[in-house]
């Protein structure tokens, strides 16, 4: 029996394909034209129409993704994005009133490029523009630029990371070689998202206070309250296994608090009582949030959970508002041990002011 | 809190359409004859370095991608906005 190779048979299929073409473009010359033509400028319809949808969902998608996956139930809210194509049609009304922004988005060998600029404009424009409208002065300008460029650097990390080095060489590189203060909140940032508390606290908590209703302009009270929960976080980016540092952080606007709830002594002794009131306490002192972590070995992820069911009982108005796990890279006596963490944010609605003269 | 996410919208313009939106604006002929300059570093802006259009006191600005432009164009338009 014949072996009969697929290539062979492609092949053939394909030869026979253009004898046919040449046969008719020799007996029909201006027909086959006719319809070649007809059938590429379908094609081209249908890829430049694909190019439009694959940019827009492509973007929104991961986006979007990035966002919910920060929301939580009863938490702060992330808005979502919405590309919106204009003057695809020649008959089309463009619509282009003051303050209003055109972004221009290249073809799909532009996608790398397309998705940084688009992710950029997120981060800054969407993602972080409340909290950002608080620091609106000139002493706060490498405070504002370094949180959107770590923002957009973890999104890029998590959603496209062969769009990384574009980002790295076009944004994150030059844009800290101009100034040492920016280099240093980058710097700090990076600590604090090493032991996995850039997006579940502080961007938490400051998405918090941009959702805080200011009558005056922003004073440099907001600018200092956040620096020293940023000097809080890293602070406790710092800690070594063991070391007890503050917990709390009391400022104005912003009150929260980090509770290591399960101690191996603790764990042990069963010590659920007096854990539940740690962490009460520091609902009672005026908290928003507390933050508990632990790690996320099974037999401490239940004791936490024990103790966050205590709270709750104790102080049914508390919400728990995620419960998630993460690998910190906690500070051993030599080096940064990668360790599975829990951690469970309780959030006191009844604390929350809104509005501030 | 009480407060739900928003759904929020951005313009953009595909960069086979920009003759089309360049039109539209009556820009096409001083875009091409390259007498748009960035906002921000003044340079010409082309076809290949255009970033963003922002719509100001009737009139249209344009920002190129270098770094430098879209980061001074997001705080440019973040004081527009002013605060809450």
């Amino acid at each position: 029996m014949t072996n009969f190779s697929p290539t062979i048979y492609f092949g053939g299929g394909s030869g026979t394909t253009a004898l046919l073409i040449i046969y008719l473009l020799i007996k029909y010359p201006d027909h086959v034209k006719k319809w070649i033509g007809i059938l590429s400028r379908f094609l081209n319809y249908i890829f430049k129409k694909s190019d439009y949808f694959s940019t827009k969902w492509e973007i929104e998608g991961k986006l979007n993704s990035f966002a919910a996956d920060l929301e939580t139930d009863g938490g702060v809210p992330y808005n979502r994005l919405s590309i919106k194509w204009t003057a695809r049609r020649e008959d089309e009304a463009i619509v282009f009133e003051d303050g209003q922004t055109i972004i221009v988005m290249r073809d799909k060998n532009h996608r790398n490029k397309n998705f940084v600029h688009a992710a950029y404009f997120y981060t800054s424009k969407i993602l972080l523009d409340k909290v950002k409208r608080k620091l609106n002065k000139e002493n706060a300008k490498n405070l504002k630029l370094s949180l959107d460029l770590f923002t957009t650097q973890k999104i890029i990390q998590k959603e496209n990371k062969s769009a990384m080095d574009q980002f790295v060489n076009d944004f994150l590189y030059p844009e800290t070689n101009k100034s040492d203060e920016l280099k240093k909140y980058i710097e700090r940032f990076k600590k604090i998202d090493t032991v996995g508390l850039f997006f579940p606290i502080l961007i938490q908590e400051l998405t918090y206070l941009g959702n805080k209703i200011h009558l005056t302009t922003p004073t440099d009270e907001i600018l200092t309250e956040i620096k020293n929960l940023i000097f809080f976080l890293e602070n406790w980016s710092e800690r070594q296994v063991g070391q007890n540092i503050q917990e709390d952080f009391l400022g104005k606007y912003t009150k929260c608090s980090i509770k290591i709830v399960a101690s191996h002594i603790s764990r042990e002794l069963d010590r659920v009582e007096q854990q539940r009131n740690r962490v009460c306490n520091a609902f009672s002192h005026g908290c928003e949030n507390v933050y508990v972590i632990g790690n996320a070995e099974i037999k401490s992820k239940k004791f936490i959970n024990k103790v966050v069911e205590a709270i709750l009982i104790h102080k049914p108005n508390l919400k728990v508002v995620k419960s998630d796990e993460f690998i910190a890279r906690i500070k051993g006596y030599i080096s940064r041990i990668p360790t599975p963490n829990y951690l469970v944010h309780i959030h006191n609605p009844e604390a929350v002011e809104h509005i501030y003269e | 809190m009480g407060i739900e996410n928003e759904n929020k919208e951005i313009q953009a313009v595909h960069e086979r359409d920009l003759d089309n939106l360049l039109n539209k604006l009556s820009l096409k002929d001083s875009f091409n004859a390259g007498k748009i300059k960035c906002k921000f570093c003044k340079n010409i802006i082309t076809k290949e370095n255009l970033y963003s259009l922002i719509s100001e006191s009737s009139m249209v600005n344009f920002v190129c991608d270098t770094p430098q432009c879209i980061a001074d164009f997001m705080a440019h338009i973040e004081n527009s906005h002013g605060a809450d």
